[in-house]
């Protein structure tokens, strides 16, 4: 079942110089219910447009956008948004932070702060309830984002490059986690990032954006097995053969950029 | 040797130095090479606000000159911070109103206690409005910034997980200008006793401005130094509150 869809999507933003600059030109995508898709491409390319358009926080020129079958006008509360960016309210100790998304919805303190302590063990947090979020290290800080998003049981997790500017290890790590919570709960994940190697170790379907005015170039099915742990998988000859493929494809979008006047 | 030097703090050192300062006055003094008359000494200052503490003119005028700055700051406060927060939320009002609010602030406001005297009378009220003149522009300007100060994402993020344009307000902006509101009301608290006490200096029967004019008219050196210790004291004990109150309500940072 289709969950989510783009149907020929543009979308252009005012630039500084008063001409119109197009950030994604025609672009198709769909993700099915309980999927994880993986969306690469250039830098600037419209990745990031393309998550807002679908959170309803940019409105496309022209095209549908459809989420469940309902079309998206304006901010969906169902869908479950990890930006780039650090978030976390710096004034809230992490359990508030975590406990956020319920509160706004009116829950009481006594079960919101329950329920968030449950996610908070559920992401590996337990005893930093108290602490505010200066006092933890990059990746904590994204687990804390995920739980707080967790909290309201999103119909989609978007996530923008969560892992960026994390260390190797700790990134792997967090990959893992990733795949835990997608195989045992079933949720459906888009997922945007510059690594390739986490693209494929994650996704069922790699989808490859071309350079900036974005649409979707091609769509790799990743038919690595489930379930899938990243370290035991991106040694596997398959996994080596998808990523050389995509590389290729990449590589080629990128030149096609550099040729352009 | 120098490192429990260091050690000690910078407030240590002040109390030291003002200590030191004050012996130095009265041995000068004592030993006839300062002119009583006009510049009074430490031990007389004290045996005056001994005197005033114990003829209850301290308590009456003090009294009043709080409630006037207090009442002025919290008009000042208030009026100043819902000014502040509306015009950052409103970028179209803050386009129109800034230039006005800029302009209306470059007026020395102390001129303004004269008029401000005939406007509301010689009571409590054009004390008040004096007093909170001269803080309500440090709340809005400073208020404005933090506004415009907090990160767009976070806002986003907010707005992203289900929240209202008033929970906006309430849960992201509102705890991001608590640092601007602290910094303000420090700012704030030592102008908001010199507005009351301009307007007391310019027409009022009770308050430290007044006790200031009147003692000075008489020469009478040692109660006007009383007067502007005592204030200076209150100044500092209210700062030293405020900055309790940053501790506790900034921890996070
Ligand atoms: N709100 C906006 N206003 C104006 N221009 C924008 C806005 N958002 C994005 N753009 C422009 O649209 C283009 C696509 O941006 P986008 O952030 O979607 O790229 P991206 O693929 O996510 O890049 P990266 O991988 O570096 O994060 C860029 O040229 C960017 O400058
Ligand atoms: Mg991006």
């Amino acid at each position: 079942m289709k969950l989510l869809e783009l149907n020929n999507v543009t979308v252009s933003f005012p630039s500084p110089d008063g001409t119109m600059l197009t950030a994604l030109e025609g672009m198709n995508l769909s993700v099915n219910k309980g999927e994880l898709v993986a969306m690469v491409g250039p830098s600037g390319c419209g990745k990031s447009t393309a998550l807002n358009v679908l959170a309803g926080q940019v409105t496309p020129v022209s095209g549908q956008v459809h989420l469940a079958g309902q079309p998206v006008e304006g901010i969906l509360p169902s869908v479950g948004y990890i930006s780039q960016a650090d978030t976390l309210l710096p004034w809230r100790t992490v359990l508030d932070n975590v406990a956020l998304a319920m509160e706004l919805r009116g829950m009481p303190k006594k079960e919101r702060r329950e329920a968030a302590r449950d996610l908070m063990a559920k992401m590996g947090l337990t005893g930093f309830e108290n602490n505010y979020p200066r006092e933890l290290s990059g990746g904590m800080k994204k687990r804390a984002a995920i739980a707080r998003v967790l909290a309201v049981d999103p119909a989609i997790l978007m996530m923008d490059e969560p892992f960026g500017p994390l260390d190797a290890l700790t990134k792997e790590k967090l990959q893992d986690e990733i795949l835990t919570l997608w195989e045992s709960t079933g949720c459906t994940i888009l997922y945007v990032t510059h690594d390739l190697t986490e693209a494929i170790a994650l996704a069922d379907r790699v989808v490859l954006v071309s350079q900036r005015p974005g649409r979707v170039v091609r769509e790799y099915p990743i038919d690595l097995p489930r379930p899938r742990r990243v370290m035991d998988v991106k040694f596997l000859p398959r996994f080596v053969e998808l990523e050389q493929a995509i590389w290729h494809d990449l590589q080629t979008e990128l030149r096609r950029g550099e040729g352009e006047p | 040797m120098k490192r429990t030097l260091a050690k000690v703090s910078p407030g240590v050192w002040t109390g030291i130095a003002l200590v030191l300062a004050l012996i130095l006055w009265e041995a000068a003094a004592k030993a006839g090479h300062v002119d009583l008359f006009f510049f009074s000494c430490p031990s007389q200052i004290w045996a005056e606000f001994l005197e005033m503490l114990a003829d209850g003119t301290m308590a009456i005028h003090l009294s009043v000159t709080a409630k006037e700055a207090g009442l002025g700051l919290l008009l000042g406060g208030v009026l100043g911070t819902i000014t502040g927060l509306t015009l950052g939320t409103h970028p179209r009002l803050s386009r129109a109103l800034m230039p006005l609010m800029t302009g209306l602030n470059g007026l020395p406001k102390l001129a303004m206690g004269p008029l401000i005297i005939i406007w509301f009378g010689l009571g409590l009220k054009s004390k008040v409005i004096m007093s909170a003149l001269m803080v309500f522009f440090i709340f809005a300007f400073n208020l404005y910034s933090g506004v415009l100060s907090v990160e767009r994402e976070l806002i986003t993020a907010v707005k992203l997980l289900g929240g209202t344009r008033q929970q906006v307000m309430r849960k992201v902006i509102w705890p991001a200008s608590i640092p601007w509101l602290l910094t303000s009301l420090r700012t704030a608290l030592g102008l908001s006793i010199s507005g009351a006490i301009v307007g007391e200096y310019l027409g009022a029967s009770k308050g430290m401005g007044w006790v200031l004019a009147a003692s000075s008219s008489r020469f009478d050196v040692g109660r006007v130094l009383c007067c502007v210790a005592v204030i200076v004291v209150i100044v500092v004990l209210g700062d030293c509150v405020v900055r309790l109150l940053e501790r506790k309500l900034l921890k996070w940072r």
